[in-house]
């Protein structure tokens, strides 16, 4: 039976086997794997139930031309930090730039005290160190198509390795920069082993030099080891004709405490996927994000806790905003194994409705196959209370400021979770400009 | 932990050794060869003296449904039905039919007093005020008696099986049947449009408000009969009715499927409620046998400011997969289904419910009640969405689960779609065994442990028996045996 291929999806195919990263050979056998995978699947479409409600295969029209990742592109440093929101350069850091995919050592800051190695992709790769011989295998499930895109046309990315008991003085701060003429394709990937007890932050931006869109295909892969502490934040600056597509799998070791935020604030279609899997006992996750949308931004947030061990707690709280014809999605799924007893999962979603043309849709899924567990989710849909808001005016409030109040108030409950207060003051100071550019 | 251990007692009794409902009766039946072929749509559709357009209407299904496939996406996995080694239709044989209970095969008057249910007694009680219930029995695929019959005409409903509607009120099945499931909906109900031998037909006419409760009793009895039963009850403007249809099945061996489709039609200001028992046979310990009870079951709220309600107590079979549901297409309609599935054994449930939300402030309510003990599996799946004109749209759901035994599963998938903005949708779910808090708050009250856990025991599922109407609350327990709520009736 002859399939039938978008345009995209033949681009994308031709681009898995054109461009093929340098490394050992059991990376070209993951590699063949994983091209020979997305060329079976193709785009995900709204049959394939993951990705129901986020349909590639019609959202995706074309594929763009793929990024530039020679070592001729000229990038200043000064440039991409010009680029990055008002605080977020001024946040000390050890800034790890990624230029169309690829690590950028001249730009970057990769010599960090206490041992802490950090790697190009493509470094790490051709070196064939021990520790990074885990990468592309992290995940438990099969790679969907995206993951299998990824793990196919990846250009480079960054990989750290930090060592037992390394506690780093500032986060690491990895700056995903795209340039050149027109829309353009990155893909890169992250991967991070973390040392026993070691105590690392990790900020992830997205930026893009020029006003284009940029199709981005990012994987992380995250081992954490027991009793080290791990925070990520993520904000991307995407064109609103972008397309983002990230994958992040961990494994937390015992008491581990993970803990992860991110800010969406439109920038077409986007889709944040986890898949978390406790390794360990009593290691605790939090993740959590705010999207604030407009126009006709997608955003897709997908999540697997997945309690393989016992005692652990996951902790998953998401707020979204909604206008225009904005659409987004939420598909949370807490898996507790056989035996993993004691596991205390609580997952939170709720969506705030400011057009009757924006759709949310949630699917909160729980699936338990032990009986001393404690598992809730909870998903609202509404829009602006109106007796809050009459609470306010009654007060004297105009009505716009009562409702920037209320919305504020809104997605103020996540950003409350970032816990690197400078982080989290451009985090609200980005979402307050997005409001304001709303009516 | 008494009351705890006193519910795995409870769910225990529904286990194969226990299921006292596994008998088989011998009476004679007519039925059809085994297979599945266009001449065997047509040997029912002649054996039923059907008019053509049903005929027409059955072929139209069976062509259909050759070209589906069967659905894989519910959370069950079971041996797939083998279409050509069943049998399609099965009718008791007699030369006439029976003019009153005296006539009626004792055997088959046994069988019913075994199920417990009190056709005879219905003589007694039909002298009393107020407690009448009407039962249009069903013993495999026919309508063998139908009570009360009189009395409901007075009131002009209309209380039958469908092949006696098709034959007195053909113009009413016509604009009716598959209005709300249509033919070609899924594979089973396709299956079912195609081949489907009885079931009750319910017209209430404007403004009545029906004056009992209409019930039905299926029960498979030939072995290999698929049962593909076919319901359909209109409430017409203005009107009332409470439904209920329960359920058991004789042991036996082979699985046996029952594929039935049930479509419910509310006008301008009516009301259905609709309950349901299930009490089929559910297997033994190593999960064989058992029936499959792939039932396709729908309201349509078509008329504004209509209701409608489904009840339902799942406790049987091998696997189940239904999803009760209302489409709210009327402004101001409203849409509720409340639900206890029990699974326990090998038994794996994956039901839930719809609402979908199209006309102007509808508003729903989902109470889902699901209890996993011994090796089951208990999914929800439920779906509430808000289409682009339902301003106002309104849903709560409620999923809780208790987990009863380190061997079972409990599942939710929710779907929640809103395209309104004024939309205001809340879902919670819990899954659990009881929670130190609850102890404490109990306890904290003076009550000891035991009478706390049995009291967050029967609480547990209170809220569902406790919408089942006062007939079926008594026959609940009687049918199933088991009593999660000890002080309720």
């Amino acid at each position: 039976m002859d399939i039938v291929r978008t345009e995209a999806e033949s681009a994308l195919i031709a681009r898995a086997s054109d461009n093929q990263i340098e490394g050992p050979e059991w990376l070209k056998d993951l590699q063949d794997a994983a091209r020979d995978e997305f060329q079976s699947l193709g785009l995900p479409h709204r049959r394939v139930e993951e990705w129901k409600y986020t349909d590639l295969k019609s959202g995706m029209r074309t594929a763009f031309d793929l990024a530039d990742a020679g070592g001729a592109v000229d990038v200043s440093a000064d440039a991409v930090m010009a680029k990055l929101p008002d605080g977020l350069a001024e946040r000390e850091a050890y800034h790890l730039i990624v230029v169309n995919g690829v690590l950028n050592q001249g730009l970057s800051e990769t010599e960090i005290s206490g041992g802490v190695e950090v790697l190009s992709l493509k470094d790490a790769l051709l070196a064939n160190a021990e520790w990074i011989k885990p990468l592309g295998a992290v995940q438990q499930a099969d790679r969907d198509a995206i993951q299998a895109l990824n793990l196919a046309t990846m250009q480079g990315g960054v990989c750290v390795r930090v060592p037992e008991g390394a506690k780093l003085d500032k986060p690491l701060h990895v700056i995903f920069v795209t340039t050149g003429a027109g829309p353009r394709a990155v893909a890169s990937r992250l991967f991070f082993d973390i040392g026993r007890e070691a105590d690392v932050q990790l900020i992830e931006s997205h930026v893009s030099l020029e006003d284009a869109p940029v199709e981005s295909n990012v994987a992380g892969e995250f081992i954490v080891g027991s009793r080290a502490k791990f925070r990520h934040m993520k904000m991307t600056m995407d064109h609103n004709d972008s397309v983002h597509l990230a994958n992040f799998v961990g494994r937390l070791g015992e008491e581990t405490d993970y803990g992860f935020f991110q800010l969406v604030l439109d920038g077409g279609i986007s889709r944040n996927q986890f898949e978390m899997r406790y390794d360990g006992n009593d290691a605790i996750a939090n993740i959590s994000g705010a999207a604030l949308l407009q126009g006709k931004s997608h955003a897709d947030l997908t999540l697997v806790m997945d309690h393989a061990a016992t005692g652990c707690v996951s902790r998953e709280l998401f707020k979204t905003v909604l206008d225009d014809q904005a659409r987004a999605v939420f598909q949370g799924k807490v898996i507790v194994q056989p035996g993993a007893q004691k596991t205390d999962g609580e997952m939170m979603s709720k969506a705030l409705l400011l057009s009757d043309d924006a759709e949310f849709d949630s699917k909160p899924e729980l699936e338990i196959y032990a009986d001393d567990v404690l598992c809730g989710h909870g998903a609202t849909t509404g829009q602006i209370d109106e007796d809050l808001l009459f609470y306010l005016r009654a007060r004297g409030i105009p009505e716009k400021e009562a409702r920037a109040l209320l919305i504020q108030a809104f997605f103020g409950e996540a950003l409350e979770l970032v816990e690197d207060e400078a982080v989290r003051d451009v985090m609200i100071e980005q979402a307050v400009n997005w409001y304001s550019k709303t009516r | 932990m008494a009351a705890v251990k006193e519910t795995i007692e409870h769910v225990k009794e529904i286990d194969v050794d226990k299921y006292k409902y596994g008998f088989s009766t011998d009476i004679e039946m007519v039925k059809a060869p085994k297979g599945l072929n266009e001449d065997i749509v047509r040997f029912i559709s002649e054996k039923k003296g059907e008019p053509e357009w049903m005929l027409e209407w059955r072929l139209d299904a069976f062509e259909r449904w050759k070209t589906m496939s069967e659905p894989d996406w519910a959370k069950v996995s079971y041996k797939k039905p083998d279409f050509q080694d069943l049998y399609y239709y099965a009718a008791p044989k007699s030369t006439e039919g029976p003019k009153s209970l005296d006539e009626v095969d004792p055997e088959l008057l046994e069988t019913y007093a075994k199920l417990g249910i009190p056709l005879k007694e219905q003589e007694v009680l039909a002298g009393v005020e107020g407690a009448r219930v009407a039962v249009d029995a069903v013993f495999d695929s026919v309508s063998v008696v139908t009570t009360f019959k009189k009395e409901l005409a007075e009131a002009g409903v209309i209380f039958c099986s469908i092949s006696e509607a098709l034959k007195e009120h053909p113009e009413l099945v016509k604009k009716y049947l598959g209005t709300v499931v249509p033919k070609s909906d899924n594979f089973y109900a396709t299956l079912n449009s195609a081949v489907f031998s009885d079931g009750s037909f319910v017209y209430i006419p404007p403004g009545v408000r029906c004056p009992m409760e209409l019930s039905t009793y299926f029960r498979i009895n030939e072995m290999n009969t698929g049962q593909f039963e076919r319901t359909l009850v209109i409430a017409d403007k203005g009107s009332y009715v409470s439904y209920l249809e329960g359920c058991t099945a004789p042991m036996r061996d082979e699985n046996q499927l029952h594929a039935a489709v049930v479509e419910l039609v509310a006008l301008e200001d009516a009301e259905i409620k609709y309950s349901t028992v299930q009490n089929w046979y559910p297997g033994n310990k190593e999960g064989k046998g058992g029936v499959y009870n792939f039932v396709t079951k729908r309201g349509d709220c078509r008329g504004d400011n209509s209701k409608i309600s489904w009840t339902q107590v799942e406790t049987g079979s091998a696997v189940t997969w239904k999803y009760p549901s209302c489409i709210l297409r009327g402004d101001n309609s409203q849409g509720e289904f409340y639900s206890i599935a029990i699974s326990n054994g090998m038994q794996q449930v994956d039901s839930g419910t719809k609402m979908v939300h199209l006309g102007k402030n509808t508003s729903s309510r989902i109470i889902s009640k699901g209890i996993s003990a011994g090796k089951s599996s208990n999914t929800y799946r439920g779906l509430v969405s808000a289409h682009k004109k339902a301003s106002n749209a309104r849903n709560f759901t409620q999923c809780d689960s208790l987990l009863i035994g380190d061997q079972c599963s409990a599942h939710t998938v929710p779907y929640i779609e809103a395209k309104n903005s004024s939309a205001t949708f809340e879902h919670e779910a819990t899954t659990s065994k009881i929670s130190d808090d609850q102890m404490f708050y109990a306890q904290a009250r003076g009550l000891n442990e035991e009478e706390a856990v049995a009291l967050i025991v029967n609480g547990f599922a209170r809220e569902v028996i406790q919408k089942l109407p006062m007939e079926f609350m008594a026959e609940t327990q009687k049918l199933i045996g088991i009593s999660l709520e000890g002080s309720v009736g």
